[in-house]
């Protein structure tokens, strides 16, 4: 025994030189950094950079496009619609106030954009039902369809030329084929073919309008964005009323706060070990009242769902087996029983897919800035968590793997049923589909006050949810 | 570096203080390793033992001394890698072997490499049980579990593993002399 003794005294902590290198191979098979973790939210905020600043880089070139355009002339004819304004002024000064005398001013200052309005209206319509006017009249008659357009509603006096011109073209063929869209790109076109009306002389009227119409139709609609393309605005109502329905996915980082007793930071650590993001999702739907000012109500329901993997393993599990063996002579007395237990060392591996789920109410204050046919928007307000549910197991204080599922046997209590209030901030990206549907892009950030785990739990654990939703919302006018 | 600071900084993967472990135990495992696994074996199992150690590092539990987890860590790698490599069948090598003890004095004046290389002639079966009763101190209960062999295999291998050592230095000793 002396001589085991000298072993273990000279062998104990024996120490023997390591080859250099060896580190380097076992670098080679750890695990990378866990700091690929944020790599899930950084991606996630690159993404909704991008995507917002590319919304607003169009916005802006839109913007630019709308004031250097030279199809888009509405100052022009409205500065000219001004003079024309102070000329009919003139003349109503000298003339005896009638329509008649109006009608006449106007056809007499036959340089002027608004008496030709008049004019030309009346043209067009003598054009299309008996195709004598002249060519003079022909060429006025494009460029004067601007007017009517940009005066209405501008001044008093103004009123009865747009009356007038309404009058006409409610009984003109153009007005009968075209919506009040197709008027405004009238407008456009008509100036148009002010600066160019040599190139539709000598044609019929209607033929001109069409053709042209045709042919900007594109331009138009890629450059100058028409507001009364879709009838999202509700153009006559102060409030706007529209529901989105959403969904899509996302990654909720989680992070710990705990105490500085080396307790607390072992749980921590292990927890952080044993718990893996796998995934986050999350679906709504939400109602939207919006002020003509841009401003906007939103209140709905968002269910949000998490997925986590516990992947657990002890090399150093042991499991006890009790074996009972009952001996028996050969007449088949009984003799004995022999009660043996037996330990086997070996590795306990757990994979466990952990599930989190929160229904959620947003009530939530946006702004809603046209732009174009499109629309940015910008979300933010408090969340109130209705319930939240979760299952699955985590590692309890003393690290040992144990159920969060309510209800099993032997489940911890860890996290809160009701985590109160949180806040939403969310900006997007909103694009016509048809007059009723829009198309949703909407990257948003759900942030938890309170930590999801119990007041009384050691370690408090917070969990907030990034996500990119995307849906379609619905106008109701 | 305090050993909860270095464990703490190893859970969260930083290379850094992966390295200051390493440093730190590595020699102590390479002679663990060099005594269970031979000579040939050794580095590699102790690149496992390594592996193993930063792997289940956030489930050290503050029970007992941290060396003697990283301790117990490399004896099981040890072990596992005899099992694996079929390296644990107990072989009667010792039939025969002379009862009669040596001097102790002959022991107290070896070297511990020479008491390394008297070791590593110990078949397997022995050595592991050697190494785990006489070096690491375990009951033959604990042995006969981690092993999955009975007690009383543990013991006689224990003394085949004495009556091997006895005949080996004798052997030394006929040669010196």
């Amino acid at each position: 025994m002396k001589r085991e003794n000298v072993f273990k005294e000279k062998l104990y902590q024996h120490t023997m030189p390591v080859r250099d290198g060896l580190w380097d191979a076992i670098e080679a098979q750890l695990p990378a950094k866990k700091d690929q973790r944020i790599f899930p939210l950084f991606w996630f905020t690159l993404f909704s950079a991008t995507l917002l600043g590319g919304v607003l880089m169009l916005g802006v070139f839109n913007q630019k496009n709308l004031n250097t355009h030279p199809a888009n002339l509405p100052q022009t004819s409205i500065a000219d619609a001004s003079m024309a304004d102070e000329e009919k002024q003139n003349a109503q000064q000298t003339a005896p106030s009638t329509n008649e005398s109006t009608q006449e001013s106007n056809t007499t200052s036959s340089t002027d954009d608004i008496t030709n309005t008049t004019s030309s209206n009346n043209t067009i319509i003598n054009n299309s039902s008996s195709q004598t006017s002249n060519q003079k009249n022909n060429k006025s008659t494009g460029r004067n369809q601007v007017t009517p357009v940009v005066k209405r509603g501008t001044t008093s006096k103004s009123t009865s030329i747009s009356a007038s011109m309404d009058n006409s073209v409610d009984s003109d063929n153009i007005s009968s084929s075209s919506s009040s869209s197709t008027l405004a790109l009238a407008s456009n076109v008509s100036n148009r073919n002010h600066a160019n009306n040599e190139a539709i002389d000598f044609l019929p009227q209607q033929d001109v309008y069409l053709e042209v119409e045709e042919s900007e139709m594109a331009t138009v609609s890629m450059l100058k964005p028409d507001p009364n393309c879709y009838k999202f605005s509700g153009t006559g109502n102060k409030l706007v009323l529209s529901a989105d329905v959403y969904g899509g996915p996302g990654f909720s980082p989680k992070s710990y706060t705990h105490t500085n007793d080396e307790s607390s930071i072992v749980y921590a650590d292990a927890r952080k070990a044993t718990e893996n993001n796998q995934y986050a999702w999350s679906i709504g739907a939400r109602v939207n009242l919006q002020h003509r000012s841009g401003f906007t109500g939103r209140i709905g329901i968002n269910y949000t769902q998490v997925g986590d993997l516990f992947d657990y393993t002890d090399s150093l599990a042991t499991q006890s087996t009790t074996v009972t063996d009952s001996f028996f002579a050969a007449d088949g007395t009984f003799l004995y029983t022999e009660t043996t237990q037996k330990l086997i060392l070996g590795t306990l591996i757990k994979k466990i897919h952990n599930t989190y789920r929160y229904l959620d109410i947003p009530l939530i204050i946006g702004y809603e800035m046209p732009m174009g046919r499109s629309t940015i928007l910008v979300n933010a307000g408090p969340v109130f968590n209705l319930t939240s549910s979760h299952e699955g197991q985590i590692l309890d204080a003393n690290l040992h793997p144990r159920s969060i599922t309510e209800g099993d046997a032997g489940a911890i209590d860890v996290y809160k049923t009701n985590i109160g209030m949180s806040l939403y901030l969310g900006a997007g990206y909103l694009f016509p589909i048809s007059d009723q549907f829009s198309g949703l892009i909407e990257p948003s950030f759900i942030y938890r006050l309170d930590p999801v785990t119990l007041d009384s739990y050691p370690l408090q654990e917070h969990r907030h949810y990034a996500g990119l939703n995307v849906g379609i919302r619905y106008h109701f006018h | 570096m305090q050993d909860q600071e270095l464990i703490s900084r190893c859970g969260a993967n930083d290379r850094a203080a992966q390295r200051l472990l390493y440093d730190r135990f590595a020699p102590l495992l390479m002679a663990i390793c060099r005594r269970y696994a031979g000579q040939q074996y050794a580095e590699d199992v102790m690149q496992d033992s390594f592996i193993r150690i930063f792997q289940y590092l956030g489930q050290y539990r503050n029970e007992g001394s941290f060396e003697g987890w990283i301790r117990r860590v490399c004896v099981n790698t040890c072990i596992r890698h005899l099992e694996k490599a079929k390296r644990l069948t107990v072989d009667y090598y010792g039939e025969g072997l002379p009862e009669h003890g040596i001097e102790p004095d002959v022991i107290s004046t070896m070297s511990a490499n020479e008491l390394l290389d008297v070791i590593d002639k110990i078949p397997d079966g022995y050595k592991t049980v050697f190494n785990l009763s006489v070096i690491e101190g375990f009951q033959h209960k604990e042995i006969a579990q981690l092993l999955g062999i009975e007690e009383s295999s543990s013991r006689s291998q224990l003394t085949k593993a004495r009556k091997f050592i006895q005949r080996s230095l004798e052997a030394t000793q006929k040669v010196e002399l």
